[in-house]
């Protein structure tokens, strides 16, 4: 019968040994599972075990698509506005409504590290002495990559509305184009499920650049970027042949991004 | 170039073709409007309006009389081509107008003559001759048309336009510059023998060791390593077992000027975008595409679009519906799309729409006066008030176009809310109520009910909409939607000297208005004849109310007024088709909670009238068809193998090993968790235990 070495004193030289069916093998077992079982359960019990999410910090690669669509309201009545846009259609349209504004760009990269770290709008309107705008929707399109974990890639926008009940003349907005993750970006892989166009820039339908569509639309994303500026400045004073102004600074910061672990 | 004063001469005393002063013909003689045209373009078009039966059209070339200066007109002949010229017509364009298109074409080469070709124009001025079209009926001359064509032929240049933008290529990698190597301005670089910077002297320093290449820079030379280069004397011993074989043009040298630095992306700028033109449908409408008129163009119907304005340019898509309301003003009013358009029912056939005009009835739902009525007279136009098109669809065609068109009277300062809606029925529905669910209620629609006591038509339970101040007496009614908790309410005035049992009954009365059912429909396809489909309605009166009871005679105070009224209705799932689940009612209850109103007075109590509000609410309970098994206390408590409540439960004690791990797939989760094993089980058998442990 095959035997178990339970103890040996090499100097002394003295071995014991018992059969393996004996109560000293049972112990022994038992010994060994004492050894390895409850640390593991201790550690598992104690919280922080197995950790699932983490994040990380990186600046995404943001650059602005040169997609623009401007609603301004020129007085109390529903009809009385100015619009337009960087979609023919969507230009075609309006009938007396259409506007084309005077919009100058630059978009630098501050540090010279590649990636784009603010972009700054400057939009002019042209009015005549007696229009006064009152109020101003106006959405910009961006596309944002992440690389250091997936590679995410996605077509977002910022949304800019402000009115007063005094005519304005310039309309200053300086804030940060933030990211809204609702779940975790992966680890690893491509993520293109969100390089879609946020406004269908060839459909010949009115319902098709219905705001509240297209907002719906939008924010029914898990990940979304959302401009970040609580208080954009509207100015007065307006003389009777300047332009109406639009001044966008819009700032790429770095993020933290959530992202789950990988156990194995 | 002829004149134009040569003209006016000519047209003086040429003879005045008829239909050409501006006296209206009498009705039943065609005439053509132009019936002058100074055409300057390959096509041109006009139109015969008036009785065009048995009308035939030619077309002649006529030639001046020189010495007359006068030009002759031509008998009625049957020639509806002559030369170059094509005519096409009359085809019918408006049936309203009794008016058809003519339209002449000229089929030449309009290209400029590069050699001896001869299908071409010789000179730019290319066509100078004069048309005249006749409509004739038998042998007698209706109507004449004039045409004084003067076409020069097409300066467009023949070479294809590219869309794209000249692409230059990247400067440090194929440099573009004559001198490549000339990288700083004002001074002469070393090892550059073509930079104009360089004196003489200072080039026959380095003119041994210039850059090579084409102007200095961008080269490839054969790298050591090349097979291609090695030759038998210099060749190392281990050739050719390492040299590399690759093309010139594959080299790893960079050229000279590659400083390594990442060049930032294609950077776009605001583009000029091709507009897109509208596709005729030749194989009928799917859904969502843009109905199209005869025209090519799209039938546009006015719609509201961005923030809540309404744009009337706006296209309307193939079975969507909608219905829109849009505010204007007489100063802003614009009259959309004719209703004379001729329609493209989807395979180039002609639809007409059927328009219905009618008078608004009540004005009211339409306008909304100024406070301030002037006396004195305005300005009051015409206008629409509301269009309602129905289009009768079938299969990937438009069949009918049923068009009811209200119209009023607007006048200056008045604020007009127009309504345009667009329904698409289907060619085999019949019947027009719609249901509410098949076979189990649909969120959002209507509960059904009905009365089956009496025979008046009440298909749904209502709740108040509250109009204007909020009225009880000019409120309206809006139905009970399945699956939303509402509340409304409206505002009663009572009077100071209101009889307690009066107004009690009052209200009982307009509540029970609300409730004129006594059964409600089980599913959302109930039948209302079968009372197995019906389930009847619950009612607890208020507790009375004897009028002995009442608070003495105390003006002013009256108590247990039933002003609230709750109506439960309890559904639950049923069960389930294709997957989603249905839901049916299983029960109605309208109860009433009853209030005190008192009469509000301020320091006096003055004889006006005081607002008593009523209340209606409705509440969707749901029940579980099977109730849910009562759990003890310890389940409720006990966590440990719950994990959407504990963090540290035990059936995730091995998380990556269970199917909690979503962040791989498991597939790859159980191949590293095998590959993990295999180790420890090779460390295991190497470590030989079987021998340190069993000793026979």
């Amino acid at each position: 019968m095959a035997q178990l070495e339970l103890f040996s004193q090499p100097a002394l030289r003295t071995r014991y040994r018992a059969g393996l069916c004996s109560t000293a093998a049972l112990g022994l077992l038992l010994l060994w599972a004492l050894t390895y079982l409850p640390p593991l359960l201790v550690a598992y019990r104690s919280q922080g075990l197995w950790l699932k999410q983490s994040t990380y910090m990186e600046q995404p690669t943001i650059q602005f698509q040169y997609e623009v669509l401007l609603v301004a309201m020129t007085g109390a009545d529903p009809g009385s506005f100015l619009t337009w846009s960087t979609f023919p259609a969507f230009n075609r349209l309006q009938e007396d409504q259409l506007r084309v504004p005077l919009i100058s760009t630059i978009e630098e990269d501050k540090n010279h590290d590649g990636k784009m770290d603010q972009l700054y709008l400057k939009l002019e309107l042209p009015l005549q002495s007696t229009e006064h705008i009152f109020a101003v929707q106006l959405i910009l399109t961006f596309s944002y990559q992440l690389h250091r974990m997936s590679t995410f890639v996605m077509q977002s926008m910022a949304f800019i509305q402000s009115s007063s009940p005094f005519p304005g003349s310039q309309l200053y907005v300086n804030g940060d184009l933030k990211l809204c993750q609702r779940q975790s970006l992966s680890h690893c892989g491509v993520d293109t499920r969100y390089n879609v166009s946020v406004i269908n820039g060839t459909s010949p339908f009115a319902s098709d650049y219905d705001l509240t569509k297209i907002i719906a639309a939008y924010q029914d994303r898990n990940v979304t970027t959302v401009l970040s500026d609580p208080n954009p400045v509207w100015l007065v004073g307006r003389a009777p042949d300047a332009p109406f102004v639009i001044n966008a600074t819009i700032r790429y910061p770095v993020e933290v991004i959530s992202y789950p672990l990988e156990a194995l | 170039m002829i004149p134009p004063l040569f003209w006016a001469l000519l047209l003086l005393g040429a003879e005045r073709p008829t239909g050409r002063a501006q006296t209206p013909a009498p009705p039943g003689i065609p005439v053509f409007l132009p019936s002058f045209i100074h055409m300057s373009g390959p096509m041109v078009s006009s139109y015969l309006v008036g009785n065009s039966t048995e009308v035939f059209l030619s077309i002649n070339i006529i030639h001046m009389n020189t010495e007359t200066g006068i030009l002759p007109l031509l008998k009625c002949s049957e020639s509806n081509r002559s030369g170059e010229w094509h005519l096409n017509g009359p085809e019918p364009y408006d049936v309203y107008m009794n008016a058809s298109k003519v339209t002449i074409t000229l089929m030449k080469n309009l290209q400029l003559c590069s050699s001896n070709a001869t299908d071409c124009c010789m000179k730019p001025l290319c066509v100078v001759e004069t048309l005249q079209v006749s409509a004739c009926r038998g042998s007698t001359m209706l109507a004449n048309l004039l045409i004084q064509a003067e076409i020069y032929a097409n300066s467009s240049f023949t070479g294809n336009v590219s869309e794209n933008a000249t692409h230059i290529p990247n400067q440090v990698y194929q440099p573009l510059g004559s001198c490549p190597c000339n990288l700083t301005a004002g001074t002469c670089d070393v090892r550059c023998c073509c930079d104009l910077e360089c004196t003489p002297d200072m080039k026959q320093l380095f003119s041994g060791s210039c850059f090579a290449g084409i102007f200095g820079g961008n080269v490839n030379l054969p790298f050591e390593q090349l097979c291609s280069v090695q030759t038998t004397n210099s060749a190392p011993d281990w050739f050719p077992f390492l040299c590399v074989q690759s093309p010139l043009n594959n080299t790893p040298f960079l050229g000279y000027f590659y400083h390594g630095s990442v060049s930032p992306s294609q950077v776009s700028s605001f583009k000029i975008p091709l507009q897109t033109v509208p596709e005729t449908p030749s194989s009928g409408y799917k859904q969502g595409d843009p109905i199209m008129t005869m025209e090519n163009e799209y039938f546009i119907i006015r719609q509201k679009s961005m923030a809540g304005q309404c744009i009337g340019n706006a296209p309307v898509a193939f079975l969507q519906n909608f219905d829109v309301k849009c505010v204007t003003s007489l100063s802003a009013y614009k009259e959309g799309l004719s209703h004379n358009v001729l329609i493209n029912s989807g395979t180039k056939g002609t639809i007409q729409q059927n328009v219905i005009y009618s008078n608004v009835t009540d004005v009211r739902n339409f306008i909304t006066k100024p406070e301030d009525i002037q006396p004195t007279e305005v300005l009051c136009v015409n206008v629409t008030f509301a269009e309602h098109y129905m289009f009768i669809w079938k299969g990937k065609t438009i069949e009918e176009i049923n068009v009811t068109v209200l119209l009023g009277e607007l006048c200056d300062g008045e604020i007009l809310t127009q309504r345009f809606a667009v329904n698409f029925v289907s060619f085999n529905s019949t019947s027009t109520a719609e249901l509410s669910g098949n076979p189990g209620y649909q969120v959002g629609k209507p509960v059904r009910a009905v009365n089956i006591s009496s025979s008046d038509t009440v298909t749904t339970l209502k709740l108040w909409q509250p109009v204007g101040r909020g009225l009880c007496t000019s409120a309206t009614f809006t139905p009970v939607l399945f699956g939303l908790n509402s509340l409304s309410g409206c505002i009663l005035e009572v009077d100071i000297n209101e009889d307690c049992s009066q107004l009690r009954e009052d209200v009982t009365a307009r509540l029970n208005s609300l409730i004129q059912a006594t059964h409600v429909g089980k599913r959302g396809n109930s039948s209302y004849g079968d009372l197995n489909d019906l389930v009847e309605i619950i009612r607890l009166d208020p507790s009375n109310l004897n009028a002995n009871t009442s608070v003495g005679n105390l003006k002013g105070i009256c108590s247990d007024i039933p002003a609230n009224l709750n109506i439960r209705i309890i559904t639950a799932d049923v069960g389930a088709v294709e997957g989603i689940s249905q839901e049916e009612i299983l029960g109605v209850q309208i109860s009433f909670s009853t209030v005190i109103w008192q009469f509000q007075c301020g320091i006096i109590c003055e004889n006006k009238s005081s607002p008593l509000p009523l209340t209606a609410s409705v509440q969707f309970i749901k029940i579980p068809a099977q109730p849910p098994i009562p759990m003890t206390s310890f389940q409720i408590n006990y966590t440990e193998y719950d994990c959407n409540r504990n963090e540290i439960c035990w059936p995730q004690l091995f998380y990556p090993l269970t199917r909690y791990y979503t962040g791989e797939p498991y597939s790859q989760c159980l191949a590293k968790g095998l590959v993990l094993a295999f180790f420890f089980l090779l460390a295991a058998v190497l470590s030989n235990p079987c021998s340190k442990i069993l000793k026979t």
